[in-house]
């Protein structure tokens, strides 16, 4: 189903969707009361997670997220044209370089995702994505080469803060403060981005990742999946236009998996996402596009499509690994 | 450059809210008034001297403040730093001095919240006689100001590392850089060389400071430091010949003009000056731009 679903953005028809649809769908989302059998199955999950009361809030929580995916499915609506090539370039990296002393962990990395495209990250241990990411964030600066997501320096402080506006950003691990609860982190987030209906958006992504059930539970209780959807929630907390997630589908059971994967799907109609993951059938199932990088260096670039036009991504990405191996002995 | 101050109360009440949110934030604020009490009543001075005053705690207040203040800070950055929650902050639309400024009012705001707790001490005093209103408050004004001054300090080393132990030696070895030059109400004297040592530290960090201003480039950052560092204590040991001889080292007399001691006296006996003011928030001021400074090396 999740291939059907890619397929059907793939050809997409064209027709543009207003930005309004997104709430809405949130606020059908929440009013929703039946349960069913998905929500069976995972309020048996959460229930492993050592709080009775758990188990009823997930029951309402996945019907909630059913009904609201069986109403994406209705829409047959894809948002984009088909062809993604004419679209501006939201996130470009050109020649990026980052030295840790003498190492090169990023050499002469250039790629570009345009708006509107799910991009995939991929490449093995240490090939720099999170660097990368760090880079296009503004967390560290390149050592060469230039970056610019929507337009804006990331190495330039104001500009640096400005697109910190637009920018939803997930950092390998979730790295969250452990001593609040999720709703005083989102709280503070909030704050800190001086939301203009913080109390709005707080619950539109407690809904959205579904961590109703914990939200006033002190972070370093919860269990790592609820920790990683608490990281989600603050990225998507400003409702940003471009998403950049190290990692987001990591530590979570394969319910949420498919959750995020359709979230991610979702969010992808109208913004630009760019997201690292070890998954391939992740690749399949959610990107447009492709950057394989290994060892700081740039294999492949371009469509999925052109990615796996005679090969599987699982067969494209053994064959860079060998082929690295091969460089090294 | 403007500073947004929402930013920055924001994150001074997340920080105040982990202090407090934690049995930590208790054990400390209990030790805080245990220790200062000990230090006012528990010397036999304070009962041979029959007075309604702290001019006991006076002595020993650099003291303890030495350890407390970078108990409060030695968290402030490095737990962030640790956690890798730096990483969010930092990618949120703050501005390094935002940051910095919500850290450094988020000790100051546990360290005053202490001191306003040990203001006990001044009914205990009212109570065994009568204490003079005017001096309790400069006596206070005095704990705070020095107290503030040791935040940044403690601040400075919490930038350094993302190891708490590291960062409360770091801090602590600042603060006792300031008290230890000058002289030393507890007998000993003074100690020379502790001015000397916080001369070059105070060089080192300037010329560090200095060359990445000018050049730019993280690039030999370290190097301008060590050198600057190395300059000052070719300076000290030339001029500490005219020491044998009895005269005071010009280099040693510059340095322990910083001494908390000096800029502390004069709130103890009920008086406030210009001078120590400047000197408290001046410090103040030049350490907090160098935490920013600090916090810009993730750049590098
Ligand atoms: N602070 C640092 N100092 C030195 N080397 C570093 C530092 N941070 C990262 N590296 C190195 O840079 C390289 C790229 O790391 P990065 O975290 O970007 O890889 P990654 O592709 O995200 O890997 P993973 O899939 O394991 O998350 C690695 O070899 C890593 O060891
Ligand atoms: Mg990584």
């Amino acid at each position: 189903m999740t291939d059907d679903d890619a397929k059907q953005r793939h050809d997409g028809d064209g027709k543009d969707e207003p930005v309004a649809e997104d709430e809405a769908r949130d606020e059908d989302a929440t009013s929703a009361t039946s349960a069913d059998d998905e929500a069976d199955a995972k309020a048996t999950d959460a229930a492993d997670d050592d709080e009775p009361e758990v188990a009823e809030a997930a029951r309402v929580e996945v019907a909630a997220s059913a009904k609201a995916k069986a109403k994406a499915d209705d829409d047959d609506a894809p948002a984009k044209t088909t062809d993604r090539s004419k679209r501006p370039v939201t996130i470009s990296a050109e020649g990026l370089s980052k030295f840790y002393g003498q190492f090169a962990a990023l050499s002469n990395v250039t790629f570009s995702v345009r708006r509107g495209t799910v991009a995939a990250f991929l490449g093995p241990n240490g090939a720099g994505k999170s660097t990368t990411m760090r880079i296009l964030t503004g967390f560290l600066a390149p050592t060469k080469g230039k970056a610019s997501v929507l337009g804006l320096d990331p190495t330039i402080a104001e500009q640096r803060r400005e697109l910190a506006k637009k920018l939803g950003y997930l950092p390998e691990s979730g790295p969250l403060y452990r001593d609040m609860t999720p709703f005083e982190s989102l709280s503070f987030f909030a704050d800190v981005r001086s939301l203009a209906k913080p109390t709005k958006r707080i619950e539109a992504v407690v809904d959205r990742c579904a961590i109703g059930s914990v939200l006033h539970k002190p972070i370093y209780k919860l269990s790592k999946g609820y920790r990683q959807r608490v990281g989600m929630a603050q990225a998507l907390l400003h409702d940003p236009e471009v998403l950049i997630l190290d990692e987001p589908t990591s530590g979570l059971d394969p319910l949420q998996i498919r959750e995020v994967r359709e979230l991610i799907r979702e969010l992808g109609r109208e913004k630009t996402l760019l997201l690292s993951t070890h998954i391939l059938q992740e690749v399949e199932a959610m990107a447009d596009e492709v950057v394989l990088i290994s060892e700081g260096k740039i294999a492949f670039t371009g469509t999925k499509a052109k990615l796996t036009k005679d090969a599987t991504v699982e067969q494209r990405f053994y064959e860079l690994a060998d082929k690295h191996q091969k460089e090294v002995a | 450059m403007g500073i947004d101050f929402k930013v920055v109360a924001a994150i001074f009440r997340k920080d105040m809210r982990t202090y407090l949110g934690n049995p930590t934030g208790y054990v400390f604020l209990t030790l805080f008034i245990a220790a200062t009490a000990a230090a006012a009543y528990l010397t036999e001075e304070f009962f041979a001297r029959n007075l309604a005053d702290l001019a006991t705690l006076n002595t020993w207040m650099p003291a303890v403040l030495m350890f407390f203040v970078p108990a409060i800070t030695m968290n402030a950055w490095a737990e962030e730093r640790r956690a890798g929650t730096d990483e969010l902050l930092l990618t949120l639309p703050v501005r390094d001095t935002e940051v910095v400024l919500g850290k450094y009012l988020g000790v100051l705001g546990m360290y005053t919240l202490s001191l306003g707790l040990s203001t006990s001490h001044i009914v205990v005093l009212a109570m065994l006689g009568d204490p003079d209103p005017g001096l309790m408050f400069a006596t206070y004004a005095g704990y705070w100001l020095m107290g503030a001054l040791f935040a940044a300090v403690g601040l400075v080393g919490s930038m350094f590392t993302m190891n708490a132990t590291v960062a409360f030696i770091l801090g602590g070895l600042g603060c006792a850089g300031l008290v230890f030059t000058g002289p030393l109400p507890w007998g000993g004297g003074t100690l020379p060389w502790a001015s000397a040592m916080l001369g070059i530290a105070i060089i080192g960090l300037s010329s560090a400071l200095v060359y990445f201003a000018v050049v730019g480039r993280s690039q030999g950052t370290a190097f301008a430091g060590l050198a600057g560092g190395a300059i000052a204590a070719v300076v000290w040991l030339s001029m500490g010949r005219s020491a044998e001889l009895g005269e005071p080292n010009p280099f040693e007399e510059t340095f322990a003009r910083l001494s908390v001691w000096d800029h502390f006296d004069s709130f103890g006996e009920g008086v406030l000056r210009l001078g120590d003011l400047v000197y408290y928030v001046g410090g103040v001021a030049a350490l907090l731009y160098l935490c920013a400074f600090l916090l810009g090396r993730r750049h590098w």
